[in-house]
C-alpha cells in the first residue's frame, strides 16, 4: 500500500514539474521574441502577411501586409525599439516609411481592386513615448509559437528576421 | 486483342472500360487517378505509367506509383495535369483573413510541380519559400535554365516543357506561375494562381498592363 502511494506521489510530482517546466516555456522572452510573427497565418504563402520583424539588438519593425491592402495604404511600415518585461511587450515607435505623391489608379492580378502607383517612398522620424501591450494566449502547437496583442493573433514564422527579405 | 497485356486478359478491350477508354492499337498508357484510384484523365503514349494525386490542402500533387518498365515518363502529360489539379484545388484559392487582407500561393502551385517531379526523381530538389525567393532558388537550380524570351518560354511550353515565368518585386509581393503546357494554352498562356486562378494571359497574370517596366525571369526545366 505504502509502494503505490509513494509511486503515485512520484508521478504527480512529475506530472507537476513537466506542466511548470512547459508553462515557463510559454513565457515570451527578450531572447524568443527575435524573429518574424505573422498575423493570422503560419504558412509562407506567396507573399508577406502583416509581420512583427523583432531583431536580437532590440529593434522591431511592424509592416503592413505586402498582400492586395497594401497597394493602397500608403503607410509602410514602422519601427522603433522593443523589450520584453514580464507578460508585456514595451515599444518606442521612432520612424515611419509612408508613399507619397502617388497615384491611385485600377489594380491588376498582384494589386487587386485599387493600388497606389508612382511617388516616392519617405522615412518620417517620429519622437515617442515607450508604449506597452500585454502578450497574451501564448502558446505552443506543432513547433509553431503564438501570442496575441489586442485580439490579434501573430505567428512565429521564422527565427530570423533578416530572412524577410530573402 | 491487348498486345501490351496491360489488362488481365488479353482479350478485355480497354479494362472492359470502352465509354473511358479508347485503345484502337492495343498499346498501353498513362493514366492519371485520384486518391481513391478512380481514373481523371489517360493518355495514350505507349507507356505504362500511373499517377496517383497524393498531399493534402493547397499541397496536392501527382506522384508516380507504377513506372513503365522503359523508365520513359510522359513529362507533358505529368505538368498538364498537374495544371488542372492546381487550378480545380479549392485549397489554392485566395483566402481573405479577418483583418481584410487575402493570402494567395501561387508559390504553392509552382512548388507542387517540384513535388511531382521528384517522386519522378528523387535528386530533383523542392524549394519552398514565398513568390519573391522562389525566383533566386530557380536561378540556382541545376534542373531549370534561364531564358530572358518570353517567346522562346512560351514555345517551349507549347512544346509540352515545364517553363516557370517569376517576378521578384523589390518593394512587396513578387508572382511566379506555370506557363500553360501543351494544350492547356489554348485556355490562356499562363496557369495562373494568385487573386484570381485560371488560365490567362502573361500581362494579366503579371500586372503588366499596368506595369510594363516589370521585368520577368523564365526558367525552362530541364528534362
Amino acid at each position: 500500500m505504502k509502494k503505490i502511494f509513494f509511486t503515485l506521489l512520484s508521478l504527480l510530482v512529475c506530472d507537476a514539474q513537466v506542466f511548470a517546466q512547459n508553462n515557463r516555456a510559454l513565457q515570451i522572452t527578450n531572447r524568443n521574441i527575435v524573429g518574424i510573427w505573422q498575423l493570422e497565418s503560419s504558412k509562407e504563402a506567396s507573399g508577406w502577411g502583416t509581420t512583427y520583424r523583432f531583431y536580437s539588438d532590440g529593434r522591431f519593425i511592424f509592416q503592413e501586409s505586402q498582400m492586395m491592402a497594401y497597394y493602397i495604404n500608403p503607410i509602410i511600415n514602422f519601427g522603433g525599439r522593443y523589450n520584453v518585461k514580464g507578460d508585456s511587450l514595451f515599444t518606442r515607435v521612432e520612424y515611419y516609411h509612408e508613399k507619397t505623391n502617388a497615384k491611385i489608379i485600377r489594380g491588376d492580378e498582384l494589386s487587386g481592386e485599387w493600388e497606389l502607383s508612382g511617388g516616392k517612398i519617405i522615412k518620417n522620424v517620429q519622437l515617442s513615448v515607450e508604449e506597452s501591450a500585454k502578450l497574451e494566449n501564448i502558446s505552443l502547437k506543432d513547433g509553431i509559437m503564438t501570442f496575441s496583442i489586442y485580439g490579434n493573433k501573430y505567428y512565429k514564422v521564422s527565427n530570423s528576421p533578416e530572412g524577410y527579405d530573402k | 486483342m491487348d498486345p501490351a497485356d496491360e489488362f488481365h486478359s488479353p482479350y478485355l478491350y480497354v479494362g472492359n472500360n470502352p465509354v473511358m477508354f479508347r485503345d484502337p492499337d492495343g498499346m498501353v498508357m498513362t493514366d492519371f487517378v485520384d486518391e481513391n484510384g478512380k481514373l481523371i484523365q489517360h493518355y495514350e503514349d505507349g507507356l505504362n505509367t500511373v499517377f496517383k494525386i497524393t498531399g493534402e490542402g493547397a499541397f496536392k500533387y501527382y506522384v508516380d506509383v507504377f513506372d513503365d518498365v522503359s523508365g520513359n515518363i510522359n513529362f507533358t502529360a505529368l505538368f498538364t495535369e498537374q495544371q488542372r489539379l492546381n487550378e480545380n484545388n479549392p485549397n489554392l484559392q485566395p483566402i481573405t483573413l479577418t483583418n481584410g487582407k487575402k493570402e494567395t500561393y501561387c508559390n504553392f502551385a509552382v512548388q507542387n510541380f517540384l513535388s511531382a517531379l521528384h517522386t519522378v526523381d528523387p535528386n530533383l530538389s523542392v524549394f519552398r519559400g514565398n513568390a519573391n525567393s522562389m525566383q533566386g532558388k530557380f536561378e540556382s537550380s541545376v534542373d531549370f535554365q534561364t531564358t530572358l524570351s518570353r517567346d522562346v518560354a512560351s514555345l517551349k511550353a507549347f512544346e509540352g516543357n515545364l517553363v516557370i515565368a517569376s517576378w521578384k518585386n523589390p518593394n512587396g509581393h513578387g508572382h511566379v506561375a506555370a506557363f500553360s503546357t501543351y494544350t492547356n494554352m489554348f485556355n490562356g498562356e499562363i496557369a495562373n494562381i494568385g487573386n484570381s486562378n485560371g488560365f490567362k494571359s502573361l500581362d494579366a497574370s503579371f500586372g503588366l498592363k499596368n506595369h510594363p517596366e516589370r521585368t520577368l525571369k523564365y526558367f525552362i526545366f530541364n528534362k
